[in-house]
């Protein structure tokens, strides 16, 4: 939290002094032409700074050196930081605020409304005509579209679907859930799966499901059950709607008949390891745990549609980080440029290659490389992460989106402890998240 | 020789098992507090040696098997640990004796010297104590981008040799305890105030200035946001950032983090195998502060 406002209070200089320097047109073309012109031979350097673990590196290293090779123009020189995406996006604030920033970056999707609002990514609309934008996934490509202005470029689709312990299944008789999001399972199958797969006590207890009340992860049923977190245009609160608090309350059920672990016992053994050693059944989780998942060797696992709720249309969310360009970068163009080949089909194959990005937002590459992604999956089981693409829609993140996390997790940590009800929660929340919204 | 064994049987006779009790209670608990502080220590370097399904085993097991000795190597291939070890020892060696130097100095003066506006100088000092890091990052980032500092040392080194109010704080209070009338036997014989400073009070504020180094050191040693903000470079990284890096941002290398971590350790465990003495000193003197 008090990260989170130093961060705001950082972008908010920022934003300050874009505002001050920003009257004199473009004041990267100078540099631009003094570069060029002092020798012909020699090249115009770009900055791309992202935050990544050293697993990823050999993905996003593949690109920029593909890209270096592809031209003789522009060489990217890549840096990597550790550490999360509250550290990457503080430093960003620094660097722009000093009038260096790199020229490159990569943005959670969480933080793209923010950056945009406070006017610290440039936009890349005037450099985009030549890009045929049919080829791309709608759902990535229009992600940061806003008033017809483009901000960021897709870096890959990421959605979430239903991890699953097969051998658990096997052994507590229950069918295995379906491959086709049409014919996805209902919340009273789910109930009853967990149920009985829910067994044993104490440190062997196996879980049948895990309930995350963080909206990131809920709010698929949210959706499907026809209520919401806040509504799309962003203006007010939809938790409070009776499609939501019945969802609410389904979910709270699973923790109170013991079906899902507590936040406090996952405060003591993480969630995804909690899967790992075979102790949880179900999990809804997204294509980012794939890589993990896939070195299981001691159980058979798979993956499913979530259950969907009343409405009976399958919802999950997407999250698509961004390439983007920072203001203040003295070489727009250049760099405009190289996103444009991070989402050519050269670049996508690399992603893919190393199985990093999710979902490639080139359509022809998601076709032609169904069968090298989402390994070890059989392939009925990677067609549920193809077909959620077509069910997946972006969580309405805000400037603010952090704000209404914190403010809706101290209600929900609550509700998960079984200290408060569902209902009398969700009553609550809504004029409070309400007034944020007003607020922003 | 052969009457002290002899002696003290005796007194523990009289008192039947009382004394006995009583000890064995406070070992009990000793050990007991003793054995949850080592824990993550000991669960630390049992991980470090794991494979990566077994890590969250349960029951818990403390010795692993198989045992990974190669998590060392692999984690010492993977990134440039030996130059971030350097980089590392560098960074927090410059600024513990900087800061040694100028802390004690300003620490003189406010103690022993007098001059105008010492006092409201001294709460000025204090004053900035109170301000969250956070809040100067910026401003402090911008003003050593001007400098060209950025992707160098310098920014990691300068501003806490320079601005160490909490050391300048701890000394002041330390060199107060020191009698006047060491000092005026020094200015009889003729010593500079900077002499006085160097022969009299320096001397005199050795479990002080031990203190202050090692939390120092520590502080440096162990500092990550700093580091994080100002370098760019992989080969300027310090120890804390290679750490990090075992971490992705959705899973987690716990075997080559831990034993990267292990790697990291070793310094400040050769320090306090030295300076044990000094650290118990050190904390009663400060407080609660460390």
């Amino acid at each position: 939290m008090r990260k989170w406002l130093a961060i705001m209070l950082a972008t908010a200089i920022v934003a300050a002094l874009a505002a001050c320097s920003g009257g004199g047109g473009n004041p990267g073309k100078s540099d631009e032409t003094s570069d060029s012109g002092s020798d012909t031979g020699e090249k115009v350097k770009l900055r791309m700074s992202i935050v990544a673990g050293t697993d990823e590196m050999p993905a996003w290293q593949g690109i920029v050196d593909a890209f270096n090779q592809s031209q003789s123009r522009i060489e990217i020189q890549l840096e990597r930081l550790p550490g999360g995406w509250n550290e990457y996006t503080q430093k960003m604030t620094a660097q722009i605020a000093s009038g260096n920033p790199p020229d490159i970056g990569r943005m959670a999707v969480a933080s793209m409304p923010m950056f945009i609002s406070k006017g610290l990514v440039e936009d890349l609309t005037p450099y985009m005509s030549d890009l045929d934008l049919d080829q791309y996934y709608e759902s990535a490509m229009g992600q940061y579209m806003v008033d017809g202005k483009m901000y960021g470029m897709p870096v890959g689709i990421y959605t979430m679907a239903m991890y699953y312990n097969k051998d658990l299944f096997e052994k507590a008789g229950v069918p295995l859930p379906p491959t086709d999001w049409n014919e996805a399972w209902t919340f009273e199958e789910l109930r009853e799966a967990a149920a009985k797969l829910t067994n044993g006590t104490g440190a062997n207890k196996e879980y049948g499901i895990f309930v995350d009340f963080n909206p990131e992860r809920s709010i698929q049923y949210l959706w499907s059950n026809g209520g919401g977190f806040i509504s799309e245009d962003k203006r007010e609160s939809l938790i409070q709607s009776e499609p939501s608090k019945e969802v609410l309350a389904f979910l709270q059920d699973m923790i109170r008949n013991g079906y899902s672990p507590t936040p406090a016992e996952t405060q003591t053994m993480p969630v995804d390891q909690l899967f790992l050693t075979g102790k949880l059944a179900m999990l809804v989780d997204g294509q980012w745990m794939m890589p993990a998942f896939s070195k299981i060797e001691n159980f058979n696992w798979g993956v499913a549609p979530i259950a969907v709720g009343a409405t009976g249309v399958p919802a999950t969310p997407n999250f698509v980080d961004a390439y983007i360009i920072f203001k203040g970068s003295k070489h727009v163009e250049e760099a405009a440029e190289a996103l444009k080949f991070f989402v050519s089909e050269e670049a996508e194959n690399i992603l893919v290659d190393n199985n990093i990005g999710g979902i490639p937002v080139l359509k022809s590459v998601a076709e032609a490389r169904k069968a090298d992604m989402f390994n070890p999956l059989p392939p009925e089981e990677k067609e549920v992460w193809f077909q959620s693409v077509e069910f997946s829609r972006p969580l309405p993140f805000t400037t603010n989106w952090n704000e209404l996390l914190d403010t809706a997790m101290k209600k929900f940590d609550l509700v998960a402890l079984n200290e408060l009800d569902a209902e009398q929660a969700a009553d609550e929340l809504g004029p409070e998240l309400n007034m944020l919204l007003q607020g922003q | 020789m052969y009457s002290l064994p002899a002696k003290k049987r005796k007194p523990i006779v009289v008192h039947h098992g009382a004394v006995w009790l009583g000890k064995g209670f406070i070992y009990g608990i000793l050990t007991a507090g003793a054995f949850l502080m080592v824990l993550p220590f000991l669960w630390m370097i049992s991980t470090s040696l794991k494979g990566g399904g077994s890590v969250f085993d349960y029951p818990p097991r403390l010795i692993p098997s198989p045992i990974h000795f190669e998590n060392y190597a692999k984690s010492w291939e993977l990134l440039p640990i030996g130059l971030a070890y350097v980089n590392s020892l560098k960074i927090s060696l410059l600024v513990t004796v900087g800061s040694l130097l100028t802390c004690s100095m300003a620490g003189y003066a406010f103690a022993k010297m007098r001059f105008v506006g010492r006092n409201a100088l001294f709460v000025a000092l204090l004053a900035t104590m109170m301000i969250p890091g956070q809040v100067t990052l910026i401003p402090m980032f911008m003003w050593f981008s001007e400098f060209g500092w950025v992707d160098t040392h310098w920014p990691l080194i300068v501003p806490p040799v320079l601005s160490n109010a909490f050391g300048v704080f701890l000394l002041r209070q330390f060199m107060a305890t020191i009698p006047n009338e060491l000092e005026e036997a020094g200015r009889m014989d003729g010593l500079n105030p900077f002499r006085i400073y160097w022969s009299i009070v320096l001397p005199n504020c050795k479990p002080a200035l031990a203190a202050l180094g090692i939390f120092t050191f520590m502080g440096n040693w162990n500092n990550f946001l700093t580091p994080l903000i100002y370098l760019n470079t992989e080969t300027k990284f310090t120890l804390p950032l290679i750490i990090a890096s075992f971490k992705g941002l959705y899973t987690t290398d716990w075997p080559l983090l831990m034993a990267a971590s292990c790697i990291s350790l070793v310094p400040m465990l050769v320090v306090y195998l030295f300076a044990q003495r000094y650290f118990i000193e050190g904390i009663t003197l400060s407080g609660l502060k460390g």
